[in-house]
């Protein structure tokens, strides 16, 4: 078995969607990123990995000297199977995978990783931590997120990130000083407000831009140099401003749940192939979070806890959990949704039992359907998967499902 | 009906005539039969040491518990609940700073397992009601969440009015009570925490964690006398920790007692009774002091006399985990010959003896627990060590139950490290501590049995 490389996903970008020089631009360099990244490697520049959930500040890795690379591999059934041998399966498949890439050995940025940073959110994230250390040897760092926002909690992430902070200053032996963090700040800000001017084009009836196009963009931003990749945006916003709706008008989709990893596109080709328009996507991982910033007029460290914890929308697990719901309540009628597409993935537990309640919630505020799907990353989901969002559109197309 | 049942549950007949009334409810509400009560007499004397004092006093406590959580909504005016992994003292402390009449303190989800599924082996309806209600199956949801869900839902026990829960070990126990929450309406406290620690930390711990366990527990504090207005007191929490203190040092013994004994006096499955009630706030606490007294001694007799249940000289094993719904499981070991020295996690080794800044301090708010076990995988696997070395066994069974999240990292973890440092074999077993359904016994007696013929063979080649 070979797997196809992290990059090749992201470089599809252009040659499929969008015909735009910006895209073609972001192709190439994203095709070339891996040997930049290599050569980078070789001549000192650390590479720190991270569990994505949007809790580790991309900004401190930067102020560093080093770089941030997101582990969002994922949608493939391979790794799955790998992690058998480390792991009992109950634990959430993209976890299961982030083991299983590693173990495998053929994905190259999962072995190049000089650090893994691991912001515990739950104990499936906690688990990707414990096989890196044991069994790949790994150098690992982690931090807690706590399930609850009150002073004690915030205080809590707060004293995390100094604790992440002192981490990469011995591993790197660079001092993150003030300014250098204020500077990774201002270029992080940047590219997050790009995004959300990008996404916000798609409340309009007719989006200039698909959910899969969307969602690739936002998964190149893990792994692209910030440079580029802000050029690259601001060429693609100015562009999608003026581009005529090409979109065929569908029903519009409010994608949610657990994580949407980088090469896991299948429930929105199978959504779009059906006729339906991804508008919107909220995952607790996966994607990086664009709609906030960080508010530097105070303590820098403070600003970057506040941005990352208290301001971050927050998953499933996070008490009281009607924060999310609200959330998802307001992000479907600000994008005039028809319908939602709640896509979990197994043993999260967390989404399973939210998306009981939520269902009930969503009838009563906004009556507008839900699909509740679930995968494994198992080939022969996509079958059955297929028929029910096939099933769902056409439900949504006639008038129905509220 | 039920009589020879209670007596073998050390309840005396007047007691027995003076409850009848109540017990006649319950059991009605609960949809117990003669059959099951026939059943319950049969799995009693089948599984547990019933002939001794000690055990039949503890058996007893879980069957007035039953009948208490039952009725507790028409005998007291509020009721609290909790259950694994929420720590004993917090929750005793709060029961005992309220008046008995006034309100109910439980674990239900802890009595419905050590009544209706280990004596009644009738959890079925309340999983599959559980299951229905927002928990499915299939998802790897916590057994012991789905069947208390499924008993209120079901209208066998009443809802709380205040459930305090702990998300320290593992996440799923407050992911259900958002639910109970959001569906229900029952206000939830929980005691949160995050286990972050990194490897190579244990047994240091983490100032900011520590702190963070606390403002926590004052959280909770505050909010259960917010909602069941009543003050917590400082005498509550030294009578708690007193009690807590002497129950556990005694429940110490007998684990080393029973541990370091050859043959095996009492099954391992007799034991967990009395473990269990450590997280269970009974008010009986004179009750089941005096059981474990009792049992000791009985133990103690048996230990003397070279009385046991497994072969002089059998191949010891240390096993994680105790199915509390099932305590054919733990017999089926003892059956292939092998004996239990030791559980996880009955007896407590060095590192809670270990004086550290916030050891005291922690233990004495009731979040000493939030610092071991749960501290990391690191710390699962070094007290995992240290049970197998305190008492020199020849194998350990690494049994996880399915949907553990908390223990899934450590499974593959703690094997390879035993079998690495102690040269011993470790057989990994998946089972279920709360489901019976998520395993077949036949097929964990088969593998059981192979594990048991190869440690057979290794003793017989050392002593050679």
């Amino acid at each position: 078995m070979k797997l196809t490389q992290v990059m090749p996903h992201v470089s599809m970008l252009s040659q499929r969607y969008l015909s735009m020089e910006a895209m073609k631009v972001l192709s190439d360099h994203m095709a070339t990123r891996l040997t930049e990244l290599t050569r980078m490697r070789e001549k000192g520049t650390k590479l720190i990995g991270y569990a994505p959930g949007g809790y580790m500040p991309e900004e401190l890795v930067y102020a560093c000297e080093a770089v941030p690379v997101g582990l969002i591999r994922g949608g493939d059934p391979e790794p799955v199977a790998e992690s058998a041998a480390y792991v009992p399966r109950f634990i959430d498949t993209f976890c299961r995978s982030q083991i299983g890439y590693r173990m495998l050995g053929e994905e190259p940025l999962y072995q190049m990783i000089d650090l893994l940073v691991v912001p515990v959110t739950d104990h499936n994230i906690k688990a990707i931590a414990d096989c890196f250390n044991f069994f790949a040897d790994a150098n690992v760092f982690r931090f807690g997120v706590p399930h609850q926002k009150d002073e004690h909690a915030f205080e809590y992430y707060l004293a995390g990130l100094h604790q992440l902070k002192e981490k990469l200053e011995e591993f790197t032996g660079n001092k993150i000083e003030n300014v250098r963090l204020r500077e990774a700040i201002d270029l992080c800000n940047r590219m997050r407000g790009l995004l959300k001017e990008i996404s916000l084009l798609r409340g309009s009836e007719r989006p200039p831009i698909t959910g899969r196009e969307f969602v690739k963009l936002n998964h190149a931003s893990f792994y692209a140099d910030k440079t580029v990749f802000i050029d690259a945006l601001e060429s693609i916003h100015q562009e999608l401003r003026e581009k005529p709706p090409s979109s065929p008008k569908g029903p519009r989709i409010l994608l949610t749940g657990s994580t949407l990893a980088m090469g896991d596109y299948k429930v929105l080709e199978m959504a779009e192939e059906a006729g339906a328009s991804i508008v919107i996507e909220e995952f607790a991982e996966g994607i990086r979070h664009y709609w906030e910033n960080v508010h530097v007029d105070g303590d820098i460290m403070e600003a970057l806890a506040d941005r990352y914890f208290r301001r971050r929308v927050p998953p499933a697990w996070f008490r009281p959990s009607r924060e999310r719901l609200d959330y998802l309540i307001e992000l479907a009628k600000d994008f005039n949704v028809d319908g939602i597409i709640w896509y979990q993935l197994m043993y999260r537990s967390s989404y399973d039992v939210q998306a009981y309640y939520f269902e009930r919630i969503l009838k009563n505020e906004l009556d507008i359907p839900m699909l509740k799907i679930e995968s494994d990353y198992d080939v022969s989901e996509r079958g059955p998967l297929r028929t029910r969002i096939e099933t769902f559109v056409e439900i949504i197309k006639a008038g129905g499902g509220s | 009906m039920y009589t020879e049942l209670f007596k073998l549950c050390s309840v005396e007949p007047d007691e027995i005539e003076r409850e009848r009334p109540r017990i006649d409810k319950a059991f009605k509400i609960l949809g117990i039969g003669e059959e099951d009560v026939k059943r319950g007499e049969k799995r009693l004397r089948q599984y547990l040491d019933v002939e001794l004092l000690g055990v039949r006093r503890f058996l007893g406590i879980w069957m007035r518990e039953l009948v208490n959580l039952v009725l507790a909504r028409e005998e007291h005016e509020k009721i609290v609940y909790s259950d694994f992994p929420m720590e004993l003292r917090p929750l005793m402390s709060m029961m005992l700073s309220t008046d008995e009449r006034e309100v109910y303190f439980a674990t239900p989800g802890q009595i419905i397992n050590m009544t209706i599924g280990q004596i009644f082996d009738k959890l079925t309806p309340f999983l599959e009601a559980g299951e229905e209600s927002g928990l499915p199956p299939g998802a790897a949801h916590c057994a012991l969440y789905q069947t208390r869900l499924g008993a209120m839902v079901n209208g066998v026990i009443p809802f709380p009015d205040l459930s305090v829960i702990a998300s320290y070990h593992c996440d799923q126990p407050s992911e259900a009570e958002e639910l109970l929450h959001e569906v229900y309406g029952v206000p939830v406290a929980h005691l949160d925490s995050c286990p972050d620690a990194n490897w190579g930390d244990w047994p240091k711990f983490n100032d900011h964690r520590v702190r963070y366990c606390a403002s926590q527990a004052r959280k909770l504090f505050e909010t259960f006398e917010k909602v069941i207005g009543c003050q917590m007191t400082e005498e509550a929490i030294h009578a708690t920790n007193r009690a807590n203190a002497i129950y556990r040092l005694k429940f110490q013994q007998l684990v080393e007692l029973i541990g370091h004994a050859d043959p095996q006096p009492i099954s391992q499955a007799s034991l967990a009774h009395a473990f269990f009630l450590n997280s269970m706030p009974t008010r009986d606490i004179e009750g089941k002091q005096e059981a474990l007294e009792i049992l000791y001694e009985e133990v103690q007799q048996r230990v003397d006399q070279g009385k046991g249940i497994v072969e002089k000289g059998a191949p010891g094993v240390f096993c994680t985990a105790t199915i509390s719904v099932d305590p054919s499981i733990t017999r089926m070991i003892e059956q292939t010959g092998l004996a239990i020295r030791v559980q996880i996690p009955f007896w407590l080794g060095p590192w809670v003896l270990t004086k550290h800044p916030y050891r005291d301090w922690a233990d004495r708010i009731g979040v000493g627990p939030c610092l071991d076990i749960p501290h990391s995988c690191e710390a699962h696997v070094a007290i995992n060590l240290e049970n197998c070395k305190a008492f020199n066994v020849d194998g350990a069974i690494n049994f996880y139950p399915f949907s553990c999240r908390e223990w899934a990292a450590t499974v593959m973890i703690t094997k390879k490290a035993i079998e690495k440092e102690l040269g011993i074999p470790v057989l990994i077993l998946e089972g279920d501590c709360y489901d019976t359904r998520n395993y077949s016994a036949g097929q964990l007696r088969t593998r059981v049995e192979t594990f048991a013929e190869l440690l057979r063979a290794a003793k017989a080649a050392k002593a050679a």
